[in-house]
């Protein structure tokens, strides 16, 4: 089996082989990472990184194994110091580790498995490893003005865009691009298969935000308008405040499960939904297009259509 | 200067500077200026002296400005203050400045700078600016009006028209949208009794709720004070539609709950007001040859409100990079050379922070509470990030100088060459750890400071010339990325396990970025490097966390052994200043031997260090180390020490957790302290060796003492406190 078609097994086989042997003393720390590895994630960004992989010339090469696992390891820090940022209890249906382990531990897990993808990513060469340590530093600083914008009512589109730009856009943008320059694609090629990946993660973040306020619990896995009680004004409340001023005073209160029905009614009364959907959708189309573009790109092209099709077509 | 009455557009003078407004930075930079030998000319739209809204009470990093100004008459004529009196909770709490504080009447205070300005050869003029004089899109001079009116061309223009700046406005800065403004309004009174020497800072009330503010009693005599008010708008809390009013009630409800302390408190001359000038912005600092000063710079510290403090040093600052422009080879447009927002973000740590967060949270807080009390202490278990951060929080300006780590003494005497390398770090240190997010740059800065960072950097440095090479760019670049990585754990261990309430639900969010982003900065700086170097580092701080997690599973375990805490200090110190090692001497090429040697020196001092500064909290020098070994022994991390002493003397387990100042005591006075020292010195002696078997000496051998030398230190200052030194209060 070539070394390209890492799809969900080969990849968990790749996955436990870049683990072998690490963390032998650490059965505590060990024992985390199992849990935040096999949580049940899709495993989006590595098929990402492979899938843009294909347009370079050496589709087969080494190097985009083990950064696909790299990526997939950074993600899972984020998601568990995501978890201790949102005191998050649950995630996917179970209990997080944060919950399960404490707080420190779901830290230093996170702290470890970055490390560790660090660690992986440098392998594979110059570009990778300083692409790598750029997007880090931008996916802290994405999530550090999300922060600095709790609670906000007068949070701006701009400072959103900044904010996911950063924390999930970087991620799928590496993830294209390494895969990509570890199949020897030309820079010009890397480069548009990382706007593709921007593209893709700026609309994949949308949905995400526009799905946590009008789905419910049995859709989803979590609690409708769980950002705004954490007071995460996101891009549908944002436009939805545009058209009912009169609903900040109360964002700036804050909201408590008692208010949330009120206030999710209030905005869903908006076209605040419509115009982030709709936003979303320009996104998903711009980076499917640039997919088109690339060499080989229809591999990247299906897995937009499927990451992104489902929700586009359910929110609708 | 021409002064009759010309026409509007009539050219009435031409000067090298022209700084407008001659309040504290408008005065300071003219002095400043002036002392250079440019020539200046200082307008003001009102004569001198004349009264403001804000000021009176100044701290003490104002009086250092006024010190270096030569105004120590004025300084000694003033009323010193010798601590601040909050009435936040059931009875007030005095805390003491270490340095003192002044009153100073504001108009007195601004007719000495304004002297001192004059002394040193700068001109003045009563002049009301009305703004920029634009041709052709170039900023050529201003346009004044009012009794003299007519166009002043300068070479150089120094804003420092105040919080609502007419020139800032006609440069095109936007001014802050409302639901961003904070305002202050002061009112001079007499009061029956006599006045202590306090700044006391009250709780703001409007119609029984708390605002997002504070009023203030400032003493200006014995029964003189300068009473008033500020506070930040805010969607969550009702706004009062008139400041003057809230000052009224503040000032009724002040005579009646603290009548004992007061008495009745006469009004003098009529209240004053002002806008705050909160809205710092780095791009908003400069236009063209038009330098922003002081309040029109926005340079007010956005949390408590004061701004004479920064107005003062950066109208010295906007002086310095002035005339650096002016006298260098730059031609006309030599403001392009300048980036002054940057300068004043660097000098005033907190002013470029984006602390809307912070305000909106408490605004929540105080909406959510009535009329109970808000404000209070941190307490360390649920907030561990804030508390071991609220020092530089409280006064981010107070941060020890860079080059006082022990490390940073010892190669000033042992290898010159190396402590100047550690200084151009400590530069880039500071640039990279600049940003918005709130209270992160002073946390970072404080944290740099303290061990191991500091001495890992310097080991990248000494071993980057073992090859031959000399510590060049590269080498200082890495040895950053080493030296950030030192704080990486400490923030992940600031986290709270089970969050309750919104206070440790904060901790836990400022604790995880702040990590994140100092390993994302670590990496980077590894990155630049090389590859390799950033997957060095990578791979350390998967070891530092693993050294963590022993520390958290063993929280609270009476009988530790001494091999667990040993190898967690292998995996975290020991790996720290391996990496340090393996990067200095890849980077200079160094032979294999002479690598291994110094990984085996490196690991061993690693240890050797933990050791040190785990036995040196034991010993804490002043108030806020014994906090620090409170909290570690209510935590219940044992460290070697303890757990020697637990091992060797009747110190029963329960002993954890109960009283710690008494379990400190006995920590202090028991075997478990030879022990660790014994360790220790073996540790080093073990690093000594490998050394010598490479035939390396110098600062190397020097480092190799430094734990055991700080052990002791720490030891003698605790028997005699007269001797404590520097290295005592680390850890």
């Amino acid at each position: 089996m070539p070394a390209v078609e890492i799809e969900a097994r080969s990849f968990e086989g790749l996955l436990s082989l870049y683990l072998t042997g690490e963390l032998e003393e650490s059965p505590d720390l060990a024992a985390a990472c199992k849990h935040i590895l096999q949580s049940g994630g899709k495993r989006l960004r590595p098929r990402f990184l492979e899938a843009a992989s294909m347009a370079g010339a050496e589709p087969i090469a080494p190097a985009i194994g083990r950064a696909a696992v790299a990526v997939e390891l950074f993600h899972c820090a984020s998601l568990a110091h995501d978890d201790v940022i949102d005191d998050a209890t649950f995630r996917r249906g179970k209990e997080t580790v944060s919950v399960r382990r404490g707080a420190i531990a779901a830290a230093l897990t996170g702290g470890w498995l970055f490390g560790r993808s660090a660690a992986l990513v440098a392998d594979c060469g110059e570009g990778a490893a300083v692409r790598f340590a750029e997007a880090a530093t931008r996916v802290c600083d994405g999530q550090m003005l999300e922060v600095c914008d709790l609670f906000d009512p007068g949070r701006t589109e701009k400072r959103y865009f900044e904010a996911i730009g950063g924390k999930t856009a970087t991620l799928f943008e590496l993830s294209a691009a390494l895969g990509a320059e570890a199949a020897s694609a030309t820079p010009a090629t890397v480069e548009l298969a990382a706007e593709c990946g921007w593209s893709f993660g700026i609309a994949f973040q949308i949905l995400d935000d526009i799905s946590d306020l009008v789905e419910n619990a049995a859709f989803t896995g979590k609690t409708a308008g769980k950002d705004l009680l954490q007071g995460v004004h996101t891009l549908p409340v944002i436009y939805g405040l545009e058209e009912a001023p009169e609903l900040r005073d109360a964002l700036a209160v804050g909201v408590s499960p008692d208010s949330l029905p009120i206030m999710l009614a209030g905005i869903r009364r908006t076209a605040g939904v419509a115009r982030a959907l709709h936003n979303a959708r320009g996104y998903a189309d711009l980076a499917r297009s640039q997919a088109s573009e690339l060499p080989r790109g229809e591999r990247l092209e299906e897995l937009i259509d499927e990451a992104l099709g489902a929700p586009l077509a359910r929110l609708s | 200067m021409t002064v009759g009455a010309p026409e509007p557009t009539a050219v009435i003078d031409e000067v090298e500077v022209l700084v407008v407004g001659a309040g504290p930075a408008g005065s300071s930079c003219a002095a400043r200026l002036a002392e250079y030998g440019h020539d200046v000319l200082l307008v003001d739209q009102y004569p001198f002296p004349r009264h403001k809204p804000c000021g009176d009470g100044i701290t003490d990093a104002s009086v250092q400005a006024l010190e270096k100004l030569g105004l120590c008459d004025l300084l000694a004529d003033s009323i010193e203050i010798g601590g601040v009196r909050t009435f936040f909770g059931q009875k007030p709490k005095l805390r003491p400045l270490d340095r003192p504080a002044r009153c100073i009447a504001r108009a007195q205070l601004d007719q000495g700078i304004l002297s001192v300005a004059l002394e040193r050869g700068a001109r003045f003029a009563q002049l009301r600016i009305d703004g920029p004089l634009i041709e052709d899109g170039t900023v050529v001079g201003v346009s004044a009006a009012g009794t003299v009116a007519g166009n002043l061309l300068a070479r150089c223009i120094v804003a420092a028209d105040g919080a609502t700046s007419r020139l800032r406005r006609g440069c095109g800065f936007l001014p802050p949208p409302p639901d961003r403004r904070a305002y202050a309004v002061r009112q001079y009174v007499c009061s029956e009794r006599p006045l202590a020497p306090y700044f006391d800072l009250v709780p703001l009330l409007h119609r029984g709720s708390e605002l997002l503010g504070y009023g203030w009693v400032f003493p200006l005599d014995d029964h003189t004070a300068n009473v008033g008010i500020g506070y930040y708008r805010s969607r969550a809390l009702p706004n009062p539609p008139s400041l003057n009013r809230v000052l009224n009630d503040f000032i009724d409800e002040l005579t009646l709950r603290e009548n004992a302390r007061y008495g009745n408190l006469l009004r003098v001359g009529k209240p004053l007001g002002s806008p705050l000038a909160v809205d710092f912005k780095a791009a908003a600092c400069q236009f063209q040859r038009v330098l922003f000063a002081g309040d029109a710079a926005q340079t007010t510290e956005p949390i408590t409100g004061e701004g004479i403090g920064n107005a003062l040093h950066g109208g010295a600052l906007v002086a310095e990079v002035a005339h650096a422009a002016l006298t260098g080879s730059h031609g006309p447009r030599w403001y392009e050379s300048v980036a002054l927002g940057r300068q004043l973000d660097r000098a005033f740590l907190r002013i470029g922070q984006d602390v809307d967060v912070f305000k909106r949270a408490l605004a929540r807080r105080l909406a959510a509470a009535g009329e109970r009390p808000v404000m209070r202490r941190t307490d360390p278990r649920a907030e561990p990030f804030f508390s071991a951060t609220a020092h530089v929080i409280a006064a981010p300006y107070e941060l020890p100088a860079l080059d006082r780590t022990p490390v940073h003494l010892l190669l000033e005497e042992e290898d010159p060459e190396c402590a100047a390398a550690l200084e151009a770090l400590n530069t880039s240190a500071l640039d990279e750890l600049l940003t918005p997010f709130p209270f992160a740059p002073e946390a970072l800065h404080s944290r740099l400071r303290m061990d191991p960072g500091p001495v890992a950097a310097s080991l990248v440095l000494l071993a980057a010339r073992e090859g031959g090479g000399a510590a060049d760019r590269t080498a200082v670049t890495a040895a950053l990325g080493v030296e950030l990585l030192g704080m990486f754990p400490d923030f992940l261990r600031q986290t709270v396990d089970r969050p309750v309430g919104e206070g440790s639900k904060f901790n836990n969010i400022f604790a995880i970025l702040i990590a994140d982003y100092v390993v994302g900065r670590a990496l980077r700086s590894g990155a630049s490097a090389g590859a390799a170097i950033a997957g060095a580092i990578g791979a350390t701080s998967c070891a530092m966390c693993e050294a963590e997690m022993i520390e958290r599973v063993d929280r609270g375990v009476a009988n530790r052994s001494p091999q667990r805490y040993l190898r967690a200090a292998e995996l975290r110190d020991g790996a720290l200043f391996e990496l340090a090692a393996g990067i200095g001497t890849r980077l200079s090429a160094c032979d294999p031997a002479t690598s291994a040697a110094l990984a085996r020196y490196c690991r061993e001092l690693g240890v050797a260090h933990r050791i040190a500064t785990d036995v040196c909290v034991l010993f804490p020098a002043d108030a806020r180390g014994r906090e620090t070994s409170e909290r570690m022994l209510q935590e219940g991390c044992l460290t070697l020490a303890t757990i020697e002493a637990f091992a060797c003397e009747s110190l029963a387990p329960e002993h954890l957790g109960n009283d710690p100042m008494a379990l400190l005591s006995a920590i202090q006075s028991s075997a478990g302290i030879e022990r660790a020292l014994f360790e220790c010195e073996a540790r080093s002696q073990l690093a000594e060796e490998a050394l010598g078997a490479a035939g390396l000496t110098g600062a190397f051998a020097a480092l190799a003492e430094l734990p055991a030398e700080r052990i002791r230190a720490a030891i003698e200052a605790l028997e005699d406190p007269s001797r404590a030194s520097a290295s005592s209060d680390r850890g």
